[in-house]
């Protein structure tokens, strides 16, 4: 691909960015670096103004589809007054409106009944707004060789976790699509990916809900005594929920006398630092795993 | 209903992340909690291989479930060939969930009778919340052919072809 043609899709990238709850709330680092990261890519993001909760992709749909479905769409509601598409930074976040959308595009009679409820608010959804996750939007978009381009390499040994909700896709669809462009844009900073056998499975954070021990044993311990073998370096995921879960339950598997350390990054803060943006700024201390160990060893 | 039409759940452990959202699912829409401890399908994994497999009731042609309750409490649908138990009438025995090859129902300590899946009526919340796809609604013969390709494959890799 020829630099001129990259320079005049980069022109025209502008996306509604939707935060979520977790990002702002406990790991604000993700939308400093996102926001950085965009900046140095030429994408221009505008904000949610008034933006509610996705809402939980399982839990909330289960109790009451109907306000599932009334909250999502008004959410989607705000980026179709924009008239922009939809960019998420979590995977829940991601599966929660990539499928009201689907139900809200596909299902007339369904259609109708939330714009009843959106009334109220007085709001209305058409259905026009595309849903992308971040990974989509950095591997499809703005594309590999042009983050190759201004990212600087860096040194280290990754192991990639995508998350449940990024394995959704349309009926018969290949899970390991954003996966994939996930790999691949960590590869694209010059990290290391090793392969581990369990890197489809879960980081444990729904069970961690309702079943503590066997989330943090059967699920958070076996992934890091994987990556311990394969003497991973950082982990990284592109999803707020998988890194509270491998950063705070690297810290409650101590009382099953389990001890690991591992630093984990969400994919947007390994861009940013990969294309230069300093340590300083992306405020990295809002994690609770050894980031500044991961730093050192990358080289930045 | 022709058993080959009947609508089965199919599970394929290469798309399974073990999220356990399908057992959370599960249990909240049948007992209106998120204790996975109340699923009617599990989700077990085999670490020694990195593989999970799912326990779930197959509603079979020929249930040996309903064979054996001496209360006539399981029956089977002709409409849609789904496998339930009535638990007004049963008594509490557990001769089903030894006679299951899965031990599929199990004993709800709660309400002191067993149970299983109802198949969510047609349309069941453990396969709509799966975010891989991992489990699926499918017809009985669509099932037959997914499983004997996907044993097909496991048996070469075994070499027990």
């Amino acid at each position: 691909m020829g630099e001129e043609k990259v320079e005049a899709r980069v022109d025209f990238m502008k996306y509604a960015l939707f935060l979520g709850c977790l990002i702002p709330q406990r790991i604000p680092s993700v939308e400093l670096a996102a926001r950085k990261l965009f900046e140095r890519l030429g994408v221009e993001v505008l904000d949610l103004s008034g933006y509610s909760c996705c809402p939980d992709p399982v839990v909330a749909r289960l109790a009451d589809r109907r306000m599932s479905l009334a909250l999502s769409a008004r959410n989607l509601s705000l980026a179709e007054q924009l008239g922009l598409d939809i960019i998420t930074l979590c995977n829940g976040c991601y599966e929660t409106l990539w499928e009201a959308n689907e139900a809200m595009k596909q299902e007339s009679g369904l259609r109708e009944e939330v714009n009843g409820l959106l009334s109220e608010v007085g709001r209305k959804y058409e259905g026009t707004v595309n849903v992308k996750h971040i990974v989509e939007i950095l591997y499809e978009d703005i594309g590999i060789s042009r983050i190759k381009e201004i990212a600087k390499p860096l040194t280290f040994r990754a192991a990639v976790h995508p998350g449940c909700h990024l394995f959704r896709e349309a009926d018969g669809g290949d899970i390991w699509r954003k996966p994939g462009m996930l790999t691949e844009l960590v590869q694209a900073t010059g990290a290391d990916v090793v392969s581990c056998k369990l890197d489809r499975m879960c980081c444990g954070f729904p069970m961690m809900q309702v079943n503590e021990e066997a989330a943090l044993k059967e699920r958070l311990h076996l992934k890091l005594r994987c990556y311990e073998e394969l003497m991973v370096d950082g982990i990284i995921t592109a999803c707020p929920m998988c890194i509270l879960q491998f950063e705070t339950g690297q810290i409650s598997l101590r009382k099953y006398g389990l001890k690991y350390n591992f630093p984990c990054l969400h994919i947007v803060e390994l861009l940013a630092l990969a294309v230069g943006v300093p340590t300083n700024e992306l405020k990295l201390e809002f994690h609770r795993s050894p980031i500044s160990q991961l730093i050192e060893k990358m080289g930045v | 209903m022709k058993a080959a039409h009947q609508k089965v759940l199919i599970y394929d452990p290469e798309r399974c992340t073990g999220c356990g959202y399908c057992e959370i699912a599960c249990a909240f829409q049948h007992y209106g909690t998120l204790d996975p401890a109340k699923s009617h399908i599990h989700i077990s994994l085999d670490e020694r291989v990195a593989r999970f497999e799912a326990t779930n009731c197959r509603h079979c042609e020929e249930p040996v479930c309903l064979a054996s309750c001496p209360e006539e409490a399981i029956t089977k649908s002709d409409e849609s060939g789904w496998v339930k138990i009535n638990p007004m009438k049963c008594i509490g025995c557990r001769s089903c969930i030894l006679a299951c090859p899965l031990s599929c129902p199990w004993f709800d300590e709660e309400h002191r009778v067993s149970a299983k899946c109802d198949f969510c009526d047609g349309d069941p919340v453990c396969a709509k919340y799966c975010s891989p796809g991992a489990l699926r609604v499918v017809s009985r013969a669509e099932a037959e052919e997914f499983n004997r390709r996907m044993y097909a494959i496991e048996g070469d890799r075994s070499g027990r072809g």
